[in-house]
């Protein structure tokens, strides 16, 4: 009998995510086998698997840049980038879930293992997006992500503000989703192709000619902007988010804050910058005012903010507008753009300082307390550590230095000032100096408050390590910043099609 | 390269962070194993990079990484050890290690144990990466962090009021200095471009004259302020507030040696400027007569230790002025061993006696404490200059560089302070160990200290006699020899000196010295000469000394007392009328609209579709009106 010859992908590029995908298959497996009681083994299983394949990163030879999977998938730097955030934000979501799903902090309890499994799917889904070569598996690795996430967010199936955030932000994630493949049918019948590097290639001779653009490539161009705008939350398009955090048990709300928002940026970054970036006169006008809408409005909205939770959502809003600002630094693939790095570099220190800031406020839920700023009164005399981890937290979503939220801002305006986005730049400041208003009162009721409501003394040892170890991340890696920030630069190369 | 290096460094600070987050629940009063560990580990690495430094004759160095990478402005993290950094980095970290352990005994039983020896730690960490910068702006960055650890150290006991009032009056104070510094680094920059120490020195030479005069006044202003000098010496008398281990770390150490330090790593700079030495030698010989003046009239033994290290800074940093670079720091290292002694000494006194500390409550304690007494005699002995103990050789070598260095005013002046010390240094310890006891015995019981305090003190005292060998013969010794490489190249030029100077310098010297003991003897042993009568015959003079020259009334009358009055002004008036109300009206604004946007978050999910497909169907149509001829 004949062999049939068929093209043999290179599996070795593609180890992280296959560990991953392994690591699923246990979890789901040992949801059948084990008992209730043995389940918190599956949270160890769940962290090695995900740091298993973080280490499995180091195998690649990332140099090289190559893709498999005819093109759909690319193993370059910026997926080893996406890959390493979303990795680590997965392994401190899990860190800062597992007391308060197995805790029974929801009304009857939350199946561990799914929780568990849902969540490393959308880190899979996520890795994929950042990995792809194709916009068809940027749709495919979103909605895997997303998919995911819109169960996690009902996952309190008891509680119905769980319920109807997770029912919003599914609807408009259909409708949102909807527009985004409309965008790639569109950009498929302009350019006859899927894949991004042909994309590019095909509209660089269109774009050395006379004239504007073709009215189709446009369209395709804005849908696709504004599909993906509804998965950063961008403004007009993030009306889901305040409600989807404060229905979502906790830690999911830390955890989509951050990873959801990777994918899109991921996908923005591959879609805009290596497929669209020919076009690049016509979106970036588009990115920078998103940019001022969002960051105006997040912040701005924060301040009316009782809830923490809610105030969180807004904040996250208000951070998407700042990521935005260094994507609209793009300038063309030169070696020294910062446009991208700086949007690598800012998904990076956003996942230690959000994650941790919802961290914080599970915790103060699994000692009784509720979500609101006035459960944060006294904090510092009953639990100091707490106290002091979430005002680093706080501070460093403001941006004071030495924190690594402060690098993050301060290299996005560098790359806005290199391209001149002056007013996008000192709109950055400002709306930092609005948003100490908000951040700055949580730290104020934690010090200068007397603790009101019963506090009950719970041990959490998995949570206070995630949030310690945040804490020391925020520290440690804004001092650390250059040898990241030289990682992140080798978008270039990644992309380097120029 | 040195990959080592960073643990320098980093031991202390593991031994600071773990006792601070752990150290009140967990570690509590075991708090200092971790930081004797750390800072003997320091200790350990400290000699060996110094064996390698002195093995190899050349510096060593490790990068760690790039801080700050900014276009041009690049500031990188490197450590390096050259000899004077080696000698600088033994010494801290041998004196940091032995007030460690005294520590243990004095701070005994204190609440704030473990608060202690985390913020000591600290101390040395940031002393330790001031000497191992390369460049000035780290040299910055940690020369500000050593005051904000004396700040937290003078202020220990912050619930004491005077406490936390001299901690308060050390970091405004040092803050006037290192505002000088910080415009001669910011200077340095705009000049010539970078601030690693290797760029700067081969840069200095092609710069105007007045500007690398300004550069040095403006460095050196840092000096006066962390080095004590005048006219900002004010606050290291008053620093005695904080517990007496810290003083001698303070004194011997950590903090006021790194003015000099800084002064004399910086020595391209200053030797480039005779108007700047100039400067720098006459305050430094202003400072070691009026210290010395001042020291001989005080009756609080930590305040005649205090005087007497201002006084020795002050030969130190004319020593500096004269171009004298190598006796500077071979003066600091003895008054480190010396310095040290006689403040852990006092310690030892103050805890012997029930936290007495004016002299005349004490007398005849040498038969209670004879560990502490023969020790502390030796230290004094070594401040004072006699021969052969430490203070002796470095003093003298100063004298004589000042002599040789065309200075003969500032040699004589420094000969004048150094009587006055050796009068100081006796009076202090005939009227604390001889004479008759004068305190209330039924109430006071004079004791020894435990071991664990005067094994520090022998060792001390050990070096307080040994030191001054390294540097001899004077001017040849293998001291010098070990820092000839830093103090060469860039226009150095070395003085000869003659045996027959030098033979006749010592003779004087010693002459002086022993002239000053003879006179305590009198005065307070023999009861030959009455200080009391001598203070009233002095009159006014005597006031100007006791009252300390009334440099503290000065700035009361006029900066303090002038500034809070600007303070309350501004306070009442600019701060809450103007400011307040510009920042509450914004914000009130700023909350009127957020709470008018929140509106529009209705919560039904039709009305949020409706909003994206608006956000869609309006930027598409701005795109298509602005950006196609579709409407044109």
């Amino acid at each position: 009998m004949p062999v049939v010859e068929l093209v043999r992908p290179e599996w070795g590029l593609i180890v992280p995510e296959l560990i991953l995908l392994g690591t699923i298959v246990v979890v789901l497996a040992g949801d059948l086998i084990l008992s209730r009681r043995q389940h918190s083994v599956l949270t160890w299983v769940a962290l090695a698997g995900l740091a298993l394949s973080l280490l499995s990163n180091l195998t690649i030879d990332w140099d090289a840049g190559r893709s498999t999977f005819n093109g759909m998938f690319q193993a370059d730097y910026f997926s080893l980038f996406i890959n390493i955030v979303v990795g680590v934000a997965g392994i401190l979501s899990v860190m800062i879930s597992s007391s308060y799903v197995e805790g029974g902090e929801e009304p009857e309890g939350l199946p561990w293992p799914e929780y568990l499994a849902l969540l490393l799917f959308s880190i899979l889904g996520t890795m994929l997006v950042g990995a792809a070569g194709d916009l068809l598996m940027i749709f495919l690795g979103i909605e895997m992500g997303s998919l995911a996430v819109y169960a996690l967010t009902g996952f309190a199936r008891r509680r119905a503000t769980s319920l109807e955030g997770a029912l919003k932000y599914f609807l408009l994630g259909a409708f949102a989703t909807a527009i985004l493949i409309y965008g790639m049918a569109w950009t498929y019948g302009a350019t006859g192709t899927t894949a991004l590097d042909e994309i590019a290639a095909r509209l660089r001779p269109v774009i050395t000619g006379e004239g504007g653009i073709e009215a189709s490539l446009l369209l395709a161009l804005l849908l696709l902007a504004i599909g993906l705008g509804f998965k950063i939350a961008a403004v007009p398009f993030h009306m889901w988010t305040p409600d989807a955090y404060q229905g979502a048990p906790t830690p999911v709300s830390g955890y989509m804050s951050v990873v959801p928002k990777v994918a899109g940026f991921a996908a923005m970054a591959r879609v805009l910058v290596q497929a669209l970036g020919p076009l690049s006169d016509s979106w970036l006008t588009l990115i920078a005012i998103l940019a001022l809408a969002t960051m105006v409005y997040g912040n701005v909205v924060a301040i009316a903010q009782r809830d923490v939770k809610r105030m969180l959502g807004y904040s996250s809003i208000g951070h998407t507008g700042y990521i935005l600002v260094g994507l609209a630094a793009y300038s063309g693939m030169s070696a020294d753009d910062r446009s991208v790095s700086s949007v690598l570099f800012y998904l990076f220190s956003y996942a230690f300082m959000n994650i941790g800031a919802f961290g914080v406020v599970t915790w103060l839920q699994s000692r009784g307390l509720g979500v609101t700023l006035d459960d944060f009164r006294g904090l510092a005399t009953r639990s100091p550590l707490a106290a002091i981890a979430m005002t680093v937290f706080m501070l460093s979503l403001m941006g004071l230095p030495p924190l690594l939220g402060f690098y993050a801002k301060y290299y996005v305006i560098l790359a806005a000032v290199q391209v001149g986005l002056i007013w996008l730049a000192v709109a950055v400041v400002v709306m930092s100096a609005v948003s100490a208003f908000f951040y700055l009162r949580v730290v104020a009721v934690m010090y200068f408050n007397e603790p009101v409501g019963d506090w009950k003394t719970q041990r959490t040892p998995l949570l206070g390590t995630g949030l310690a170890l945040m804490a020391i991340g925020t520290l440690v890696f804004g001092l650390l910043s250059s040898p990241l920030l030289d990682l992140a630069q080798k978008w270039v190369q990644a992309f380097g099609v120029a | 390269m040195a990959n080592w290096l960073f643990l320098i460094p980093l031991a202390p600070l593991a031994a600071a962070v773990i006792n601070f987050l752990f150290g009140r629940w967990y570690i509590r009063d075991r708090a200092h194993w971790l930081a004797i560990l750390g800072v003997a580990a320091a200790f350990v690495l400290s000699v060996a990079a110094f064996a390698q430094v002195a093995g190899d004759g050349e510096a060593i160095s490790q990068h760690l990484y790039t801080w700050i990478p900014a276009g041009d402005f690049q500031i990188p993290v490197a450590l390096t050890v050259d000899q004077l950094t080696a000698v600088m980095l033994v010494v801290v970290t041998g004196v940091g290690l032995l007030v460690h352990i005294y520590s243990v005994g004095y701070m005994h039983g204190d609440p704030g144990f473990y608060r202690f020896f985390s913020y000591l730690p600290l101390f040395v960490f940031s002393m330790l990466m001031l000497v191992l910068a390369n460049n000035y702006l780290l040299l910055f960055v940690f020369w500000e962090a050593v005051g904000l650890c004396s700040f937290l150290l003078i202020g220990f006991w912050y619930r004491r009021r005077s406490a936390a009032q001299a901690a308060k009056k050390a970091f405004v104070v040092n803050r006037v200095g290192d505002f000088g510094f910080g415009l001669g680094v910011m200077l340095i920059f705009v000049n010539l471009g970078t601030l690693e120490y290797t760029g700067v020195f081969e840069g200095v030479a092609s710069l105007p004259q007045g500007t690398v005069t300004l550069i040095a006044l403006l460095l050196f202003t840092g000096a006066i302020g962390k080095s004590a000098q005048i006219p900002l010496f004010v606050w290291l008398p008053d620093a005695m507030e904080g517990p007496t281990p810290v003083s001698a770390l303070i004194h011997a150490a950590t903090m006021v040696t790194a003015g000099i330090f800084m002064v004399a790593r910086s020595w391209a700079i200053f030797a480039a400027s005779p108007d700047a030495m100039l400067v720098v030698a006459i305050i430094g010989a202003a400072t070691a007569f009026v210290a010395a003046t001042i020291g001989l009239t005080q009756y609080d033994i930590k305040k005649v230790i205090a005087y007497s290290t201002v006084s020795q800074l002050g030969y130190m940093a004319f020593a500096l002025g004269v171009g004298a670079w190598a006796a500077a720091i071979f003066h600091l290292m003895t008054h480190a061993f010396f310095k040290g002694l006689l403040f852990l000494g006092a310690g030892s006194v103050i805890h012997g006696m029930h936290d007495e500390q004016d002299m005349r409550h004490m007398g005849g304690l040498k038969k209670y404490m004879p560990v502490t007494y023969w020790t502390f005699l030796i230290g004094a002995a070594a401040n004072a200059g006699i021969v052969p103990f430490a203070g002796f050789w470095s003093k003298d070598e100063i004298i004589v560089g000042a002599w040789v260095g065309g200075r003969p005013i500032i040699a004589i002046v420094g000969l004048i302070a150094a009587l006055f010390t050796s009068l100081y240094m006796f009076r202090v310890v005939f009227l604390t160990f001889h004479g008759e006891e004068r305190f209330d015995r039924h109430h006071v019981k004079p004791h020894e200290s435990p071991a664990v305090m005067t094994i520090p003190l022998l060792i001390l005292s050990a070096g307080a006699v040994l030191a001054g060998f390294v540097g001899f013969p004077p001017e040849n010794g293998a001291f010098h020899h070990f820092l000839e490489p830093v103090f060469s190249g860039h226009g150095a030029e070395a003085h000869h000196v003659s045996t027959a100077t030098t033979l006749t310098f010592g003779a004087i010297s010693t002459v002086i010295a022993l002239a000053g003991l003879g006179l305590a003897y009198a005065a307070y042993i023999r009861g030959s000469l009455n200080p009391a009568t001598i203070a009233a015959r002095l009159g006014p003079l005597y006031q100007l000394a006791y009252r300390r020259w009334y440099f503290d009334e000065i700035y009361e009358t006029v900066i303090v007392h002038p500034l809070y009055r600007l303070s309350v002004w501004l306070w009442r008036v600019v701060d809450v009328q103007i400011i307040d109300g510009t920042v509450n009206g914004v914000a009130a604004l700023v909350s009127f609209t957020a709470q008018r946007w929140r509106r529009v978050q209705t919560g039904l999910v039709a009305n949020y579709a409706l909003a994206i497909a608006l956000g869609t169907v309006i930027i598409v149509g701005v795109y298509l009106i602005v950006g196609s001829n579709l409407f044109q």
